[in-house]
């Protein structure tokens, strides 16, 4: 509990957390809103229309990642993790303990993005021949909720990420990455089957399924188990940044 | 004790004050970490080997065309209607287009295609100078299009346009094709008195016997198609036709006039009109409605003649551009080298080094010119060497994957498209490194200066694939994403509707300027770090 | 062009904090001048400003009448060493010193000598990373040598070092003095200095509190205060203040006498026949007068860290070896 409460402080006491959580609002409401205002029906009336005023969570994760690496990492350049630790001697504790804080704050800061994206959407959809989506509807909630936890398990796997490099700008070009390159590879290669797997088994196009409304079937995972691939990315980069973690001298 | 000092002069004397010793002390700076150093060689493999791995599990689709062998070598549609007759020696021909529209039932396409205009921007009808009746043969031909005008075109790649505006009764256009010896000459009037050279074509080696006449064709109407969410994005699209109304058809010189012959030159589009999805790897097939009627494809009556046609007289496009493609992969070099760009500054601030650093050099603008000339240069030669290697070897994979002549021309690397595209991958990889290098010394952080970076150069193509065409496009006429246009390996002509999508190799800038997008995003953000660096104290 | 540091009238605020406020003094050649204030006195500021880290908001510092920014080879006329800490672990201290030496338009062969001159050699191609604090401070040192420059500033150098590198870089900074060359040594620590300082520029609060030399200094301080014990205080007090000192009772039995020397007090007792058992001339060590002079800024500072705010990661500066 003051290794919770310890962290917390750490957090809010940063200038760049409050940065990066607005960036990470504003970007997610922007892109949304702007993907939302240049589609419209007489072109485009299959559109998914809750996929799109979701848009935004594909740029909003990079400043929740950036976040959450630097919630690790931070203490490595600043020399601090050793203080940390002399305070927090169990690593998997402190880790544990970031962890909860970083997944609370983000949890938060996506609600508000995803509530901003909607409502944008609810305002911009009947002008361009859409119906307004709803949150009352069950695929539309679970869209939402989903991206809210889509943008949690990205800050975890930050975390992960940062504990395993402890250099910031390494960690957060891993997990963009790994994140941005296979939706373009994916987007492009000339193979079906090499398709077929990208889509299934990579962080943000298994994670970002959970925003599909249409055409459940066609998809090539379902929407929870496209999450669940997610979490699994999630589980492995922070196994192997808590055991980085606990077996290096810090 | 103060009285008696000699004040001490240093021993060290330098005469040159060059910028010369600043880059060589960048470059000390660099090669010195071993870290950054693996991981620019890590950057050269991947930016060799990501493509050629693409390149090796790729699977070719493309042979639903029908393509022929142009005078150049290279792939060519030639699929026409042609009302033709032999004409020997020089001469020259006349004709008057009142009339050009779109005829036939239009085929049925699947919810999210929007309706095909029914006239084509490039159906084409007029005069046409063929060597033979082989499609692929050398011809020139002057033309009134549906959507640009009067235009001249010769051997499928040269375009020159002509008279602006539509054919029709009130506002006719005049043709005339001139030839004499192995040059031919187009006219355009509005009157048939006052005519106006568009341009001239030299067909060498064009027989002393070559076949003259009227055509018309309307190419394949192909549609980007988004469904934004849905799983069918691709590429859509189908035959369509054309009819032209043609009449004052007069031969001169030693041409004398004989009767006309009409006939169906290359395979045609006549067929059952098949619906083609492409997206990326996965292309379907669907069938669609019948095609367009075609059994009245010529019809003569008192000196009026209706052509009607279907197809096209161009250069082929294929739908991807599999290298292309294949060269995605250097994305995966291109992230490396961001980040090895924005530590080159950053790590300074992390530790206080920037301080040691200003000190030495205090003109900082200087100071990262030439940290950005050592960035830059080392990227692009890592770069450079991944690429030449990737290049034949990629080629060569999707040779044997099916990428063949001439659905697909092997480019050699020594030709302005081969060193364009292995030039311009290293271009583009080191101007990226520069980029983050002075977005690193905007932020001095190097987490957010790699994020941004990203976000700039990286995120676009993925934001492209979800907006519509124009917005997309806009998208990539103004972030940094541009300059992959850089990578283009198949040319696109102007006087070719083109329907890809921008990550599938359709970019609307021409390559270099595409890359000279980027560049002044680098620029930019270079003149605000020197302008920030000078400023700030550190 | 002359070996000295000109600085005047420098003001500079970081927000609403004044770090400077009209820090102005000379560095001359020839000699160690000590730079010495409590922390946060403005100290590391004025160097950096010096160095044109930093832009001052109004005043001046020149380097041999130039200011920094506008010499072509910097390290040729001042050497620095402001943060030891500041180096890319990952590069060896000879590399470290070889980028620094190109962009002088130096070779390989300098860097060696200052290497060399800094004993630094067993260990110049290891990673700087795994060097102790003091190894650091010697190549911070090398770093400053390379151009052989005519001033040197030095910024706490004698962090982290143990007794034998203490008395090396003693050692090291009186040689280079003795060259003609001007060095500022800057140090919270007034006993770090003695017998090391010819002279001192006492700052706090971002003002010169004193600019003297090290003699006039202690003379100052010390103002011939004598201290007598006895038992009759009041013919004690009566006799010299007769002959003119200024005589306070601090004890029952005590008295503290300033305005005459010790001995003139002896025989002035013995000819009165006044007895007294002690009679101790009270010299000010470097220390004390430097306490005495910055006592403002370090009330300050006790004010500041009392109120609030807990900076418990910063080192006190008041404590003496």
């Amino acid at each position: 509990m003051n290794a919770l409460h310890a962290e917390w402080t750490k957090l809010r006491t940063v200038p760049s957390t409050a940065w990066l959580l607005l960036t990470a609002v504003a970007l997610t409401v922007g892109v949304s809103a702007l993907t939302t205002s240049v589609v419209k029906c007489p072109a485009s009336c299959t559109a998914d229309t809750t996929k799109l005023s979701l848009t935004g969570i594909m740029l909003g994760q990079a400043a929740v990642a950036t976040l959450a690496v630097l919630v690790m990492s931070g203490e490595y350049s600043s020399g601090m993790i050793r203080v940390s630790l002399a305070a927090v001697p169990r690593r998997t504790t402190m880790l544990a303990a970031k962890a909860a804080v970083v997944t609370g704050v983000v949890l938060v800061t996506g609600a508000v993005s995803v509530l901003g994206s909607v409502l944008i959407a609810r305002l911009l959809l009947p002008d361009n021949g859409f119906a307004p989506i709803s949150l009352w509807d069950g695929p539309t909630l679970r869209a939402a909720v989903g991206s809210v936890l889509y943008l949690a398990l990205i800050a975890l796997l930050g975390l992960g990420a940062a504990s395993a490099f402890r250099d910031s700008a390494v960690a957060v070009t891993v997990v963009l990455g790994l994140l941005y390159i296979f939706p373009i590879i994916g987007n492009l290669i000339l193979n079906a089957q090499w398709q077929h797997r990208i889509e299934r088994w990579t962080p943000m196009n298994a994670g970002l399924a959970i925003q599909a409304t249409k055409d459940l079937k066609a998809l090539p995972i379902g929407p929870w188990p496209g999450l669940g691939v997610l979490a699994l990315w999630v589980a492995a980069a922070l196994l192997v940044g808590g055991l980085l973690l606990k077996l290096r001298d810090a | 004790m103060t009285a008696t000092i000699t004040p001490y002069r240093s021993s060290q004397q330098t005469a040159r004050d060059g910028f010369t010793q600043l880059v060589r002390s960048e470059w000390t700076k660099f090669r010195t970490v071993r870290g950054w150093v693996i991981a620019m060689c890590a950057a050269a493999l991947l930016t060799a080997l990501a493509p050629i791995e693409l390149s090796a599990t790729a699977q070719n689709h493309n042979s639903l065309d029908t393509v022929a062998t142009g005078p150049a070598g290279d792939a060519v549609i030639d699929d026409f209607y042609f009302v033709h007759q032999p004409l020997t020696g020089n001469g020259s021909i006349t004709v008057r287009v009142t009339s050009l529209h779109g005829v036939g039932p239009m085929p049925q396409l699947p919810s999210g295609f929007t309706p095909f205009p029914r006239t084509q921007p490039w159906a084409k009808a007029g005069l046409i100078v063929k060597a033979s009746s082989r499609p692929g043969s050398p011809y020139a031909a002057m033309m009134v299009t549906g959507g640009h005008g009067v235009r001249m075109q010769y051997d499928f790649t040269h375009d020159t346009a002509g008279l602006a505006g539509a054919a029709s009764v009130a506002s006719p256009r005049w043709l005339r094709l001139t030839r004499s010896g192995d040059t031919l000459t187009g006219y355009a009037s509005t009157d048939g008195t006052h005519w106006t050279e568009v341009g001239t074509a030299d067909l060498a080696g064009l027989p002393s016997t070559v076949q003259a006449g009227l055509f018309a064709a309307s190419p394949a109407y192909m549609q980007a198609n988004q469904s934004f969410g849905g799983n069918n994005n691709g590429i859509g699209g189908g035959p369509s036709q054309a009819a032209a109304v043609l009449d004052h058809l007069r031969l001169t010189g030693s041409w004398p006039a004989r009767s006309w012959t009409g006939g169906q030159i290359g395979g045609g589009e006549g067929g059952p009109a098949s619906i083609i999805q492409s997206n990326g790897g996965k292309v379907t097939v669907q069938p669609g409605a019948p095609g367009p009627a075609s059994p009245d494809h010529f019809r003569q009556a008192a000196g009026t003649f209706t052509v009607a046609g279907s197809g096209d007289i161009a250069p082929y496009e294929p739908v991807t551009d599999p290298l292309l493609v294949c060269f995605y992969g250097t994305l995966i070099g291109l992230i490396v080298v961001i980040a090895l760009g924005a530590m080159f500054i950053t790590a300074e601030f992390r530790r206080g080094l920037i301080r040691t650093t200003l000190a030495a050099t205090p003109r900082r603008a200087r100071v990262l010119a030439a940290k950005a000339l050592v960035a830059g240069s080392v990227t692009f030669a890592a770069a450079l060497v991944g690429a030449a290697v990737a290049f034949p070897i990629a080629q060569h994979m999707l040779n044997r994957n099916g990428w063949k002549a001439p659905y697909y021309q092997v480019i050699p690397l020594f030709s302005t498209t081969g060193l364009r595209i292995v030039l311009g991958t290293a271009g583009l990889l080191a101007v990226a490194a520069i980029l983050a290098l002075a977005a690193g010394a905007v932020l001095r952080r190097g987490a957010g200066a790699v994020t941004s970076v990203v976000a700039l150069v990286v995120f676009p193509l993925i934001l492209a694939v979800v907006l519509p065409l124009s917005p997309a496009n806009w998208l990539m006429r103004l972030t940094p994403a541009a300059a992959f246009s850089v990578q283009q390996a198949v040319p696109q002509y102007s006087q070719v509707s083109h329907s890809c999508l921008p990550y599938n190799g359709c970019y609307p800038l021409a390559p270099w300027a595409g890359f000279g997008v980027m560049c002044l995003w680098a620029l930019a953000a270079l003149a605000g770090a020197m302008f920030l660096l000078r400023r700030r104290d550190v | 062009m002359e070996a000295t540091i000109e600085v005047a009238g420098l003001r500079k605020r970081f927000g609403t904090t004044v770090a400077l406020d009209g820090m102005s003094f000379t560095v001359s050649p020839g000699q160690v001048t000590g730079f010495v204030g409590p922390n946060g006195a403005g100290k590391s500021t004025t160097m950096r400003v010096i160095l044109a880290l930093d832009a001052p908001d109004d005043g001046r510092a020149l380097i041999g009448g130039l200011p920094y920014a506008s010499l072509r080879h910097p390290l040729n006329h001042v050497g620095a060493l402001l943060d030891a800490a500041a180096l890319q672990p990952s590069r060896s201290a000879r590399n470290h010193l070889l980028w620094l030496a190109h962009s002088q338009g130096l070779g390989t062969k300098r860097v060696d000598q200052v290497i060399e001159q800094t004993g630094l050699r067993p260990a110049a191609k290891r990673k700087a990373g795994g060097y102790s604090l003091g190894m650091r401070q010697l190549l911070g040192i090398a770093a400053a040598m390379l151009g052989d420059p005519p001033v040197l500033m030095f910024d706490e150098p004698f962090n982290g070092l143990d007794p034998e590198g203490t008395a090396w870089i003693r050692g090291f900074l009186r040689a280079l003095a003795a060259e003609g060359r001007a060095v500022l040594v800057s140090s919270h620590l007034m006993g770090e200095l003695q017998g090391n300082a010819d002279h001192l520029v006492v700052v706090g609060r971002g003002q010169v509190i004193a600019d003297t030399s090290v003699a006039e200094l202690l003379t100052a301080a010390s103002r011939d205060r004598v201290t007598l014990r006895t038992t009759a205080r009041p013919e004690a007090m009566t006799v010299l203040s007769h002959a003119g000192a200024t005589v306070a009772a601090t004890d029952h039995d005590t008295l503290t006498i300033s305005g005459l020397a010790a001995e003139r007090i002896a025989a002035l007792l013995g000819q009165n026949s006044v007895p007294f058992s002690e009679l101790a001339a009270h010299r000010a060590t470097l220390e004390e007068a430097y306490m005495e002079l910055t006592r403002d800024a370090t009330e300050y500072r006790a004010q500041e860290l009392s109120s609030g705010a807990a900076q418990g990661a910063e080192p006190t500066g008041q404590e003496s070896r």
